[in-house]
């Protein structure tokens, strides 16, 4: 079945909680608006 | 093969008359490295009524074409190792949504449907984030889909699980 944590250590925790330090890009925004408005056009909850 | 537009797919929460059996998830050569076919034949109903996880079913000129799971995820997030740990450095902890145990049926494969896939998880995390604490969309697939989860979905790497040759992915909405 599908596991519902995911652990990380050592230096895969310290790239990772690094790469929410920073804010995201104009590009990462955009696309996110793009997904999020394919999300709402397409399924038809 | 050509490309699937975006235009072309339709994307809904599963339904029960909706018939995600006929789909055949394994490998070319029959095998299931990930075990989605199994899980989609045998126990993706059941996950999805008991809400241990919620279907999705894609569809291409009304066919069902492939089908995905949602659910609710943690990640978390410990900078030492177990026998390091300091009382300064914090656990933290990351909501998430996983995207698992996506099934492209066989004969639609290399058409792009897994980008679909990615981009509406993505669409979908970043809107409930805006009303549930969400920090980013999870994928675990293995290797040697990487760089197209890389390259074409913008995932970044998590962690490797080098005991069974896969990967975890995230790709942030916050």
């Amino acid at each position: 079945m599908t596991e519902k944590e995911l652990v990380l250590e050592g230096k895969d925790a310290e790239k990772f909680e690094d790469d929410f330090t920073r804010d995201l890009s104009i590009e990462e925004k955009k696309e996110l608006d793009e997904a999020e408005e394919l999300y709402k056009k397409n399924c038809k909850l | 093969m050509s490309k699937i537009l975006e235009e072309e797919l339709s994307c809904s929460p599963f339904e029960p008359n909706d018939d995600i059996l006929k789909l055949d998830c394994r490998e070319l050569d029959g095998s299931d490295p990930l075990g989605v076919h199994e899980f989609i034949h045998k126990y993706a109903v059941k996950s999805h009524n008991s809400r241990l996880s919620s279907i999705y079913v894609v569809r291409y000129k009304g066919m069902i074409v492939a089908c995905f799971t949602l659910s609710m995820f943690l990640i978390t997030s410990r900078r030492l190792t177990d026998g390091d740990q300091v009382k300064d450095i914090p656990i933290k902890q990351y909501p998430a949504i996983l995207l698992g145990q996506m099934c492209v049926d066989k004969q639609y494969r290399s058409r792009d449907i897994g980008k679909y896939i990615c981009k509406f998880s993505l669409g979908l995390a970043y809107n409930t984030s805006k009303r549930v604490a969400c920090a980013c969309l999870v994928l675990h697939t293995d290797e040697k889909r990487r760089d197209y989860y890389v390259n074409k979905c913008g995932f970044s790497r998590a962690k490797e699980e080098p005991n069974d040759k896969t990967i975890w992915l995230y790709r942030r909405v916050a």
